[in-house]
């Protein structure tokens, strides 16, 4: 893996350089304890009873014969459940305990508690529920015809988002060419290598104290405390290690939380729940699965004059994380292009598949997709290389977005385009490509694409948090946030900005996981906001104590304090003491500081920039920043069986300033091979409801072998708004990996490919359908 | 593995023996085995009679032009055998491109028989090469050849109280190959696999053996293809003509590694390929 870093300044002593992971040998040494690994004496083991039918009236759940079952110490049904039956943190109606019906094949009607796994197992398959069948919805947009069966009491439309600039009349009147198409993408699984686990154990005070495999805390918590009728204080949600997330263990968590929770409290016993993979498969939400038609008008020379979009995302049985999701994707639409006339419609509807919610990319990587292969079409159509009209139309400084917003920071779309085309000649190879010869059955194909991401949750909401920083009187610290480390590296990274800030060592400092009744309420660690919002807040730690500790300092090395320098586990001041370069360690100014009294514990918290957001036209500053990226692919593609392998990748990203260099191209590794995953392979397909594939023989995910060489190049742009300029780098690395795929392989062969994933079948039965299908409406006017 | 019960014998007739019992069941490399229990966790699983202490049965042995394989001997020595790789080279590329690392360390070349899938990647070569395996029980021996061992997808002729004891066949000196089809480049099942032997005499083909896999409930021969080929010059027209006939031989299904339509096409691709010294790809 090749690696060009652009300007690397040396302003930072720590931050920008790469620091081995903080986790890192207590996870390859096996001393992590994950979620599964914890046990409590005398524990029962929780299973869950799951719907037989995607989609059924619940007539009568007869409980009788499993509880008689010897070892059998709780059975379960929503009958049971003190608090609300139902949770959700934007529409609360996802049940922990099915009542009246079930609406998807991973909903659980009863729950079981025993002396062990094989008992429980027993106890479930002697649950007798009667149900009465309804009739399956499957497609989001036969869900929201008029008439059709609904799955929630009222209509199937769990979201809808617009967005509306200029006159997209007038647009597509001023436009001489008009490209309509449709694209669509499949249904991902996180596949994060650690299914769900909760270990959970009633407290002394009535409460309950949960360990888990839990992402979003505090979000979890509240579905806890509402299904188990308890107050948010008596319920303790504690984070362990976290075998990967992407985006997964939120509601999954907060409903298998929920279910351990009342076996514990029914029970007075703590409970172990452990999700198999097939459970996990079955049950955890997924990436939505999106139907795009895009109607595309540019004049000859490749201005673009409008954009009129309409998508359709499958929410499944609940709506999570939906509604956020998909005004997202209402915002990206366009894609990072200067568009005047703007119409897009996203709607997300109910049906009896799996539910989806949040997945790295977050309502990304479907529209960078459909958008990304749009432009490269519409090029072809106009005969230009797909660069040239990249270039012609991309945001720019001061440039105003499709919501219209005018970016006020250093737009660097250029720059990273710029970086993954210049070395490879992209121009010319791409035209060289187009002319291999007819016959020849390896072709060769180079495909870019390019993003706009706005970070954080921008208008979605209420956007802060905050960093505990503790002094200990050695000089070592111990930080804690209700952000987590979820393999992503926000551990190393946290620890490095205040390592950089109080000019300690990152082996002096100690990052705990998460504890919902020690650590304060940060939000959810989603939206690439973690190293901006947790380092902005730990800065501000690192400032209120460095003004209680820098007096201290001053006074023992007899020097004003803005001489002071804060380096390498000692103070000292360059130069400016009678005592030439004395340094006092960090440990004996921390003892000194305790001594006297002062403080050494401190609480940051940042709430974000604001943003503003209209319902009505979709217009506003949707989010406070954006970070630019861009993919070139190479692939070879078998013509004769469709296979394409993919042999190259150049990956060029703003991640503002780098934190940890190493875990900033962990990021781009990782999101371009979890993008390829995208692009080639996976595909949790669903029938009438039912899922098709239950584990990974199934559901195929790239092997090493299927990962080309990744050349990456980062630039240095400080953010005036991100810690030390850091923005963020771990959803645009993988929302554009797809596109580029598509592209080349269009590049190499000349046919266009509008449907995920990329399978050998789609590319050779893909090209059959080229000759029967319409060639979408190209309409050429004026010349 | 502490889970399963195990039995541990150190000699074929004891483990004969145990396998006439009720309840038993022998297991090998356990990558097919494991997998089939996992699906039936905590349910009353056989007890397993673990072959590996057999080592008589890991050889690999040569007598005059004949090979016989252990049925303990393992993809990763298949793949690594200089002999075989002279003599039967359709089944080390076979061998060569089936599972991982790890899988091919462990897989034996009897379980990939035994367990009868239609996709098993050493079936084919096996097919082309006239393999004869060794069935033995406490009654005794007999020998069978291979395509005759299998009557359906997972459905063999192996008694409950046998075991395959040797596979054997003679070295070819003639061309061979195998080629597949799958999802992704490791850990993936065929999609669609052919094996092929024959001999080149003055531009002709002779001797022509061809064996598909997946692409109907057996691996099966392709009878018609190979009388057509048999005295032919290898030209496109020839090439042509067979890939057309050997798409009508399959008789494949659409399941969730493809599409029927896909696998049919695909029979004529490899074979052409094949033909034509065009290596698998990877
Ligand atoms: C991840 C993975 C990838 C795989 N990829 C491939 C692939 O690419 N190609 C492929 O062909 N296969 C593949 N397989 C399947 C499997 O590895 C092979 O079929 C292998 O050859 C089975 O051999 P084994 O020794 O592991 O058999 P086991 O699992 O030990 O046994 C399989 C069956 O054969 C019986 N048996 C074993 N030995 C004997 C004997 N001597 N006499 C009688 N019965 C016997 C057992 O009782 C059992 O019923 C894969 C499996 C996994 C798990």
């Amino acid at each position: 893996m090749i690696l060009r870093c652009m300007k690397h300044d040396s302003k930072h002593k720590i931050v920008g350089s790469s620091v081995p992971r903080v986790d890192a040998f207590d996870k390859v040494s096996g001393r992590a304890k994950y979620a599964a690994d914890y046990n409590a004496k005398g524990q029962l083991y929780g299973m869950v009873c799951y719907a037989s039918h995607p989609h059924a009236k619940i007539l009568n759940i007869d409980t009788g014969k499993a509880a008689k079952l010897p070892g059998v110490r709780a059975v379960l049904t929503h009958e049971d459940i003190p608090g609300e039956k139902s949770f959700g943190s934007v529409i609360p109606h996802q049940m922990a305990l099915c009542s009246d019906k079930v609406r998807y094949s991973g909903d659980v009607v009863a729950i079981v508690a025993a002396e062990s796994i094989e008992v429980a197992e027993q106890a479930i398959e002697l649950i007798d529920v009667d149900y009465r069948q309804l009739d399956v919805v499957s497609d989001p947009k036969v869900a929201l015809k008029d008439g059709a069966i609904l799955i929630h009491d009222e209509n199937n439309l769990c979201a809808y988002h617009k967005v509306r600039r200029g006159n997209i009349d007038e647009g597509f009147e001023k436009s001489d060419v008009i490209l309509e198409r449709d694209y669509s993408t499949s249904k991902i699984e996180h596949s994060y290598i650690e299914p769900e686990a909760v270990l959970a154990e009633p407290g002394e005070n009535g409460g309950i104290t949960i360990t888990g495999s839990v992402q979003n805390l505090y979000s979890i918590r509240r579905a806890v405390a509402r299904v188990l009728g308890l107050s948010l204080n008596r319920v303790r949600i504690i984070q362990a290690t976290l075998g990967g997330s992407f985006g997964g263990k939120d509601e999954t968590m907060s409903a298998l939380c929920c279910r351990a929770g009342l076996l514990a409290l029914a029970t007075g016993k703590p409970v172990k729940m452990v999700n198999t993979r097939e459970m996990s498969m079955r049950e955890s939400y997924k990436r939505h699965s999106y139907q795009i038609h895009y109607k595309v008008g540019s004049t000859k020379c490749g201005i673009l004059q409008a954009i009129e979009s309409e998508i359709y995302a499958d929410a499944g049985a609940y709506a999570a994380m939906s509604p956020f999701v998909t005004w997202r994707s209402a915002v990206h639409a366009t894609g990072p292009y200067s568009i005047p006339n703007v119409k897009t419609d996203v709607y997300a509807a109910y049906t009896n598949n799996c539910y989806t919610g949040a997945m790295r990319g977050f309502g990304s990587p479907q529209i960078c997709f459909a958008i990304e292969s749009l432009i490269d079409e519409l090029a072809e159509e106009l005969n230009l290389d797909p660069l040239e009209l990249r270039l012609k139309n991309i945001l720019k400084d001061n440039s105003i977005t499709a919501t219209g917003q005018g970016l006020k920071h250093k737009v660097s779309l250029k720059e990273v385009l710029d970086n993954v085309t210049e070395k490879m000649g992209f121009v010319d190879k791409w035209k060289q490509n187009r002319e291999q010869k007819r016959d020849t059955a390896f072709k060769r194909g180079i495909g870019i694409s390019c993003s706009y991401r706005g970070i954080s949750l921008g208008a979605e909401g209420t956007d802060a948090a905050g960093v505990i920083i503790s002094i200990q009187t050695d000089g070592s610290v111990i930080l804690s946030t209700g952000l987590i480390e979820m393999g992503q590296g926000a551990a190393t990274t946290i620890s490095m900005i205040v390592s950089e800030k109080l000019g300690i060592t990152p082996d002096r400092i100690r990052f705990l996981s998460a504890d919902t009744s020690r650590s304060p309420d940060s939000g959810p660690t989603v939206a690439s906001r973690t190293t901006f919002m947790a380092g902005n807040a730990a800065l501000r730690g690192c400032h209120e104590l460095l003004e209680r500790i820098k007096p201290v300092a001053a006074e023992l090395l007899r020097c004003p304090e803005q001489d002071l320098l804060f380096e390498n586990n000692s103070v000292y001041a360059p130069n400016k003491t009678s005592e030439g370069d004395r340094k006092i360690p960090f440990s004996e100014l921390a003892d000194k500081c305790f001594q006297k009294g002062i403080s050494l514990f401190a609480h940051g918290w940042y709430k974000s920039p604001p943003t503003t957001w209209n319902e009505e036209n979709g217009q506003g500053d949707a989010y406070f920043t954006y970070v630019y990226g861009a993919n070139l692919a190479e692939v070879e593609v078998d013509c004769i069986t469709g296979n394409v392998r993919v042999l190259k990748f150049i990956s060029s990203h703003d991640p503002g300033q780098i934190v940890n260099l190493s875990g900033a191209l962990g990021q781009v590794y990782g999101g371009v091979i979890m993008g390829i995953g995208y692009a080639m392979l996976e595909n949790y397909a669903e029938s009438e409801g039912n899922p098709l594939v239950a584990n990974f023989d199934e559901y195929l995910l790239p092997t090493a072998c299927d990962i080309p060489e990744i050349e990456t190049t980062l630039i240095h742009n400080p953010d005036e708004l991100g810690p030390l300029g850091a923005k963020s780098l771990g959803e645009p690395a993988c929302e554009i990996a797809a596109p580029a795929i598509a592209n080349a392989v269009f590049n190499a062969t000349g046919m266009r490919i509008r449907h995920l994933p990329l399978t050998l079948e789609r590319v050779k039965l893909g090209k059959e359908l080229v000759r029967i299908d319409s060639r979408g409406s190209v309409k050429a006017r004026g010349g | 593995m502490t889970k399963y019960k195990t039995i541990n014998p150190t000699t074929l007739d004891e483990a004969l023996e145990t396998l006439n019992g009720c309840n038993v069941m022998p297991i090998a490399g356990g990558t097919d085995l494991l997998v089939k229990f996992y699906e039936v966790y905590g349910k009353s699983l056989p007890k397993l009679v673990v072959l590996d202490g057999l080592i008589p049965l890991h050889e690999i042995k040569t007598e005059n032009d004949r090979i016989s394989l252990g049925p303990l001997v393992t993809f990763s020595e298949i793949e690594n055998s200089p002999e075989l790789r002279k003599a039967a080279p359709q089944l080390v590329q076979a061998a060569s491109v089936a599972g991982s690392v790890q899988i091919r360390n462990r897989a034996t070349i009897g379980g990939n028989i035994a367990n009868g899938s239609p996709s098993g990647d050493l079936i084919p070569p096996l097919y082309v090469l006239n393999a004869e395996l060794e069935l033995s029980s406490v009654n005794g021996r007999r020998s069978i050849p291979i395509d005759k061992f299998f009557k359906g997808p997972g459905i063999t002729v192996l008694e409950k109280n046998e075991l395959i004891t040797s596979i054997s066949f003679d070295k070819t000196f003639e061309n061979g190959f195998f080629l597949r089809l799958a999802t992704r480049k490791a850990l993936a099942i065929s999609k669609v696999s052919v094996a092929a032997n024959y001999s080149m005499q003055n531009g002709t083909i002779t001797n022509v053996r061809i064996a598909l896999g997946a692409v109907a409930p057996t691996v099966i021969r392709a009878p018609r293809t190979e009388e057509y080929l048999s005295g032919k010059e290898l030209n496109d027209n020839v090439l042509s003509t067979a890939a057309k006939l050997i798409k009508e031989e399959a008789k494949p299904i659409s399941d969730i590694r493809s599409i029927a339509d896909y696998r049919r096409e695909m029979v004529g691709v490899l074979l052409k390929r094949g033909l034509n010294g065009i290596p698998q790809s990877e």
